[in-house]
């Protein structure tokens, strides 16, 4: 899985489960992964470790943070680059299902259909993030 | 015989009308229906003058409601919109957390041993377990020692997404016919599989109605 | 309290008066596109408004003919390179209108530019019918576009430019009459002048300030530096005056416009720079779009006025 996909697929898994009061901890996975990854000593250790890492960030959110960590990150640039792309898109995809008028939405669309159209459209605007 | 004209009102009217602001003042005891009446009069007659005022706005300015009687009416008319779905900030749903497990293995592009490892550790998983992260990061790193290039990330996190037993089987049944039936490669991405399954979701969703949110107030009252 | 903020003032004019003016102002462009490209431009263009108006006239048969749908229609046209099918430019429309606008609720709900948002979803889901060659781009240009001659290493020249005698979208093909319609647009403000003037500018500005990447170094020498070349060429004038201007999709107070408007060509100009894609304009309308709540957010919050949202959208 690429960190790209990741990212959209922990959104969409972030907004099926209550929203924790230690949320953005959930940042810190693909900097977490990255780190433990790039130790060597590990060795089988390395997912183990990094999925429990990704649980304890946030439990509650546990399935979120899990989808961060499950791509290979082979920079740290990336995995930074990764983490405050996940926290920017959050707010964006959260501020965007606000402003949308679910009164005007057909009702056929109302909710999760329309949550995905956003996604979905989100996901090609901000493709270019893969090669910065 | 004459044909006498249907004048039920609809359930979109009946509900638009229990939306009414005032409506739920007069609901929740905050006032009465002469001061109702009174505070709408006074809109009618602004607005004749060509003022159009909130019936909120109004009720303020007379001292009928307090800002903290305002909070908590606009909370209610929130809750009955949310329970009518029309503002669906729909949490724990199953439905999606079925999509997005059944994503994971086309968008991991895995081989078909890994899809049937994590098929396997799904389904025995849900055998043995529940929703607990913890135990999932357990099944996952059992099926990677048992089936070595499996991620665990991958099963512990569409574990820890699907409760029951259907939503496991879904994720399972998508998860493998998403990696095995080949797609054209424009829909190996997540973007294309949220249209698609916006575009699946509202095909096949029924959409809210009155009858089924009154249905469910009252179980949850009898309850 | 939260309060219903949307329109409480009616601005003087109609959806229909502003959309006629905005067909009017596109004319010249289109025009020109026409009598550069001949045949094939009209018939695209006649299909993309096939396309939009036909949705519009089977989803809101109300809103059908207060040139809505044309404005979409046509500005979707001008986003196509000559070389796209005819099909594209129909089915372009049908997606603009059908997902872009009724999907987010109709006129005024949309929360993207729908132009903008069915050139980039059909451009991503079928690029086989958008290019000849094999090179995959956003841009929809099949041979070297003025922002993407990497092959020559030559630069195209300001009359080049001007003339659109360098290949790309409808809309590139005479940059001097997009500019004169947007110029008539901002006059007669039906447009806020303060979105293309700031994203102009910053376009400008970044085009100097940013470090040029390895690609572009080794590629098109000559893009850095120049800002005239980013201004002229690709779809940045287009964006400039007629999609991130769309009322509905931009932010409300002028001071978030201002911030919206430097986003926009924040995006195009690090796209431009450090992707692959040789434009990135629509891209950028999408990205801008949709940072246009937080922007709201945070620019009502610090207090400053409200500007009235007409309802329509472009």
């Amino acid at each position: 899985m690429t960190p790209y996909d990741a990212i959209f697929l922990a959104l969409l898994a972030s907004r099926c489960i209550n929203r924790p009061q230690q949320w953005w901890l959930v940042v810190l996975a693909p900097l977490l992964s990255f780190v433990i990854g790039s130790l060597e000593p590990l060795g089988r250790l390395t997912e183990p470790l990094t999925a429990l890492f990704a649980v304890a960030l946030a439990p509650r959110w546990a399935p979120v943070g899990l989808l961060l960590v499950v791509p290979e990150y082979s920079s740290l640039t990336e995995s930074i680059v990764a983490a405050a792309a996940w926290f920017l898109l959050d707010a964006l995809f959260g501020s965007l299902l606000k402003r949308v008028n679910e009164d005007a939405v057909t009702p056929h669309l109302r909710g999760w259909p329309i949550q995905l159209l956003i996604l979905g459209v989100l996901y090609y605007s901000f493709l270019p993030l893969v090669w910065i | 015989m004459t044909e006498t004209k249907h004048t039920t009102p609809t359930s979109k009217q009946i509900f638009a009308e229990e939306m009414h602001f005032g409506r739920v003042a007069l609901n929740l005891g905050f006032i009465t229906e002469e001061e109702l009446e009174r505070a709408l009069g006074a809109r009618e007659e602004l607005h004749a003058a060509g003022v159009d005022t909130l019936i909120g706005d109004i009720m303020l300015d007379r001292q009928l409601l307090t800002s903290a009687q305002c909070e908590q009416i606009l909370t209610e008319q929130d809750r009955l919109l949310r329970e009518a779905g029309l503002l669906s900030r729909v949490r724990a749903a199953p439905t999606i957390g079925l999509v997005v497990a059944g994503m994971v293995p086309v968008l991991s592009h895995m081989s078909l041993s890994s899809v049937l490892t994590w098929s396997g550790a799904l389904l025995i998983g849900f055998a043995i377990s529940n929703r607990s992260p913890w135990r999932w990061v357990g099944i996952g790193w059992l099926a990677s020692i048992i089936a070595p290039g499996t991620s665990m990330a991958s099963i512990g996190s569409s574990g820890s997404l699907l409760h029951g037993w259907r939503r496991p089987l879904g994720a399972v049944l998508l998860g493998t016919c998403l990696a095995l039936i080949p797609l054209p490669e424009t829909l190996h991405q997540a973007g294309p599989l949220f249209l698609l399954a916006a575009v699946v979701l509202a095909l096949f969703r029924k959409p809210p109605t009155k009858k089924n949110t009154q249905d469910k107030n009252h179980k949850g009252e009898q309850a | 309290m939260s309060l219903f903020t949307g329109p409480l003032i009616h601005s003087g004019k109609t959806n229909r008066m502003m959309m006629t003016l905005v067909l009017v102002s596109l004319t010249p462009a289109l025009i020109a596109a026409v009598l550069h490209y001949g045949f094939t431009a009209a018939l695209l263009v006649i299909c993309a408004l096939a396309g939009t108006w036909l949705t519009e006239l089977v989803l809101d048969r109300q809103h059908a003919f207060d040139g809505s749908a044309l404005v979409t229609g046509l500005l979707f046209a001008l986003l196509l390179p000559v070389s796209a099918p005819w099909w594209l430019a129909f089915l372009g429309g049908v997606l603009a209108t059908g997902l872009g606008k009724h999907a987010f609720g109709g006129l005024g709900c949309n929360l993207f530019n729908p132009a903008a948002l069915s050139r980039v979803i059909l451009m991503a889901l079928i690029p086989g019918a958008w290019f000849v060659s094999t090179a995959v781009t956003m841009d929809g240009i099949t041979t070297a576009s003025p922002l993407a001659r990497e092959s020559s290493m030559l630069a195209p020249t300001l009359a080049e430019l001007l003339s659109g005698s360098t290949p790309g979208t409808l809309g590139q093909a005479a940059p001097l009459a997009v500019l004169a319609g947007g110029l008539l647009l901002a006059s007669l403000r039906t447009i806020d002048w303060r979105i293309p003037l700031t994203f102009l500018a910053a376009v400008a500005f970044l085009a100097l300030l940013l470090p040029a990447s390895e690609r572009i170094a080794g590629h098109a020498p000559w893009l850095l530096g120049n800002p005239l070349i980013h201004i002229i060429g690709g779809g940045t004038l287009l964006a400039a005056f007629f999609m991130l201007t769309d009322p509905v999709t931009a932010p409300f107070a002028p001071v978030g416009r201002i911030i919206f408007a430097i986003i926009a060509a924040l995006a195009m100009m690090l796209i431009r720079y450090y992707t692959p894609y040789p434009d990135g304009a629509v891209l950028a309308i999408l990205i801008a779009n949709a940072c246009v709540p937080l922007i709201d957010r945070f620019t009502l919050e610090l207090g400053a006025a409200p500007r009235i949202k007409t309802p329509q959208s472009f």
